[in-house]
């Protein structure tokens, strides 16, 4: 068949007559069938058979190297994977953006790619009208001038976002998938009630960091249905921040362990001297952990710090008190008696590695969370693929729980820092849940 | 081709046209049925309120001359998206017979109980409206900068979203000043530990030009008279001290719509544009309001970008205010859910 954009160079010379007076005939029918556009109307819809979902950006700030920057923007130029460009089948329609610095970039974006920003959650989810008008929503509360808690956490707005989000979906009657970037709130209590919404409102909600779903090297996971006895994760970055990101390597590892999720019992966290103390003791039960998986991270870093003249040279204990200036740890026990630390170590390593020590096993599982360099941050698109996934399927592609229980980590542990460094019971961290046997981190 | 075949092309032509663009027409009216596409203006708005889209400060309480649905209407009617509706805290605590002869002078309908029962009764109001989807609606009081001497009425000022200061004019003494806004922001920041919410300075700089042009007349001097450097309301160093103090606070100045009136005297206006432009550079926030209690001034169309404009403050200077009262009213506000809702 003779498309109708085709109309007019395609045929010439005699034929041509016939060919109109057919082809008006064919066309008119074709028109009334719904089946032919023409190439001056809807030139969009004439080739996508499906209208794309409508997604709806909500933020703090829109700027250079913010989340909304390097999460957001996937979904307005798209990213790589498997070897050619992914364009998501979403289209941007609207922003709610809480604070626009001098560096601002959404209006930029919004002007460049057709979208509005509308000064309020609800009206940024309705697009200016009455009800709903989007198919997903992507929260990102992260950076931006927000006070602090009386533990030192930021208060980004994520549950106020949310709740303003829920209020919508409870008032028009119906409900789309949520993403929220990093840990659900500041506050544990705020995080639970986010969760118990959308499972009492039936709405797919997922949420966390990009480590979890980057590459890893090597590329290994962690068996499912391991017998786990301790695990520890090396890491970069301050408290309140990075600290989440560590404790999301250990989860998405630790929820795959034989009977599932359990919760975490007690949370002590360490910052200055008492970690060189826990770093000498040689063992969990001695107040340290298990030097060996100390070794495995350290073995897996590939930005491991260096005395003077050396290339690649194992770090005494010593040196590494020298290296690091301010190392922060949260040494936790799961509810079935699995032990975790997190070290963030700055100066020592500028990565994240992970190591578990496996009943039975002489020798640790061990590997690198990696993370591709900027200006590409390619982890970012990792996590967005998982959001995207959620906003088409209308199913998390693994549990809200990791980071219901991530989040009320990160709060134990400034908790706890924040209050001599005492030991934390924590019933109310008893998250029990089942992940899939399925792994999720990018691997091509 | 001959010209009634031509004819009869042209004629085809634009039959097929109108079809095409009929269908277009219906295909797209049938996605605003369903998903709510925004009309075209509507791509045109802000990232943020416009100034004369937002009253923080409208009284709608004991005041108020009609019913509240038609209060609010007036407001939607010219441009309205944000109001916080507020009533002055003092005239609850009025005794019975007080408050029958205040509102026989004002000829006040009685709208409202007093003390606590009228409370509850103008919030329970305010609440209803604030189901309203075509203007968010926050609660507030209008509380005496006195009382922050004599005594605050916490109770009901802890289930407001945002209390407003009214800074008095002080006619007869005293016109408020630089000095004496510093001591009530010092006092208000100690208040704000025990109510964590928005604070309003209401309408300073009118109030000061407001006695000292009363004053005037009653020495029979002209107000024409009085001077730049009269009516200036601050003076050596007060704007910093006031900027460390309110930078990234929860306290806004109300730019209010009295400030009008006193815009077409040169000198009221050059004294406005000096105290107020350095904080509005310095990042301090402001709120825009129209303080309307009666029928006349709800007609009057708001246009507070007359003011607002000169002396530098903006709709994202006022905007701050909005997005902290609906953070506050999402963490208040219980949520129920409701098995009709259908997953999507």
């Amino acid at each position: 068949m003779i498309r109708a954009d085709k109309l007019g160079s395609a045929v010439h010379g005699p034929s041509r007559r016939l060919f109109l007076r057919n082809s008006r005939r064919d066309f008119l029918k074709q028109i009334a069938l719904g089946t032919i556009t023409a190439p001056w109307v809807g030139a969009a819809w004439a080739r996508e058979p499906a209208r794309r979902k409508r997604l709806a950006v909500i933020t703090t700030e829109w700027r250079f190297h913010s989340h909304a920057w390097h999460m957001g923007e996937r979904f307005l130029v798209g990213y790589p994977s498997r070897g050619s460009w992914h364009r998501p089948p979403l289209e941007v329609v609207s922003a709610y953006v809480d604070q626009f610095p001098e560096n601002d970039l959404s209006r930029q974006r919004a002007k460049e790619f057709g979208f509005t920003i509308y000064p309020t959650v609800a009206e940024a989810l309705r697009c200016g009208g009455k009800q709903l008008a989007v198919d997903a929503v992507l929260i990102i509360g992260e950076h931006g001038n927000y006070p602090k808690s009386e533990w030192g956490q930021t208060k980004y707005p994520r549950y106020e976002f949310f709740k303003q989000v829920v209020d919508v979906f409870r008032q028009d009657g119906r409900t789309t998938p949520v993403f929220n970037d990093k840990h659900l709130s500041w506050k544990w209590s705020w995080a639970a009630e986010m969760v118990e919404w959308s499972r009492s409102m039936k709405f797919p909600f997922l949420a966390g960091s990009s480590l979890p779903v980057t590459w890893r090297m090597p590329s290994i996971e962690m068996p499912y249905g391991a017998s786990l006895e301790e695990i520890l994760c090396v890491a970069i970055g301050g408290v309140d921040s990075y600290d989440f990101h560590a404790l999301e390597v250990i989860q998405c590892m630790a929820e795959r362990r034989r009977g599932g999720e359990t919760g975490v019992a007690a949370l002590q966290a360490l910052r200055g001297d008492p970690i060189w103390r826990a770093l000498d003791a040689g063992s969990w039960s001695a107040g340290g952990w298990d030097p060996k998986l100390f070794e495995s991270c350290l073995s897996r870093s590939q930005t491991l710090s260096q005395p003077p003249t050396y290339s690649h040279r194992y770090p005494t204990n010593t040196q590494i008190r020298e290296f690091v200036k301010e190392p922060v740890a949260y040494r936790f026990e799961y509810a079935d008696g699995v032990k975790a630390t997190m070290l963030l170590m700055n100066g020592l390593v500028n990565d994240f590695t992970f190591a578990a020590r496996l009943k039975g096993e002489t020798v640790p599982l061990s590997t690198q969370f990696y993370l591709p360099p900027t200006p590409n941050v390619t982890y970012s698109a990792g996590l967005m693929s998982q959001a995207e996934q959620m906003f088409i399927t209308g199913k998390a592609p693994y549990p809200i729980e990791r980071t219901l229980l991530t989040t009320g980590l990160v709060a134990a542990g400034m908790q706890s820092l924040a209050t001599g460094q005492k030991r934390i019971e924590t019933p109310h961290l008893a998250v029990r849940y089942h992940t899939s046997r399925e792994s999720t981190f990018l691997r091509t | 081709m001959s010209g009634f075949n031509k004819r009869r092309l042209t004629i085809g032509i634009l039959f097929i046209v109108a079809l095409v663009l009929i269908a277009a027409i219906r295909s797209n009216s049938g996605d605003e049925d369903t998903i709510g596409l925004p009309l075209p203006d509507q791509t045109l708005k802000g990232t943020t309120f416009r100034l004369r889209e937002m009253d923080l400060h409208l009284h709608s309480g004991m005041e108020r001359p009609v019913d509240l649905e038609t209060w609010i209407d007036l407001a939607v009617a010219d441009g309205r998206r944000v109001i916080l509706l507020l009533d002055h805290i003092e005239l609850y605590r009025k005794t019975g017979d007080d408050y029958e002869s205040w509102r026989a002078k004002g000829k006040f309908q009685a709208r409202y109980p007093l003390g606590r029962a009228g409370h509850a009764a103008l919030y329970e109001d305010f609440d209803s409206v604030a189901r309203r989807k075509d203007v968010l609606v926050f609660k507030g009081w209008e509380v005496s900068e006195d009382e922050l001497d004599s005594g605050l009425e916490m109770e009901p000022m802890r289930q407001a979203d945002a209390i407003g200061f009214h800074i008095s004019p002080k006619n007869g003494s005293t016109a408020p000043n630089g000095q004496t806004l510093l001591k009530r922001v010092r006092q208000i920041k100690e208040l704000q530990k025990q109510l964590p919410i928005p604070f309003i300075l209401f309408h300073p700089f009118p109030m000061r030009i407001e006695n000292l042009q009363r004053t005037a007349k009653n020495q029979g001097r002209d107000p024409q008279t009085i001077t730049v450097e009269e009516y200036r309301f601050f003076h050596s160093g007060e704007q910093e001290e006031l900027i460390r103090l309110l930078k990234g606070s929860s306290i806004y100045i109300e730019m209010n719509r009295d400030t009008e009136k006193y815009f077409d005297d040169p000198a009221c206006r050059a004294a406005l544009i000096a105290d107020i432009l350095p904080l509005a550079n310095a990042g301090l926030q402001f709120t825009v309001s129209t303080d309307n209690h009666h029928l006349v001034s709800a007609k009057k169309p708001f246009d507070p970008d007359r003011y607002c404009v000169p002396t530098g403050v903006t709709p994202e200077h006022c905007n701050k205010i909005v997005r902290e009262l609906l953070a506050i009213k999402a963490r208040r506000t219980p949520l129920k859910s409701e098995n009709k809702l259908k997953p999507k």
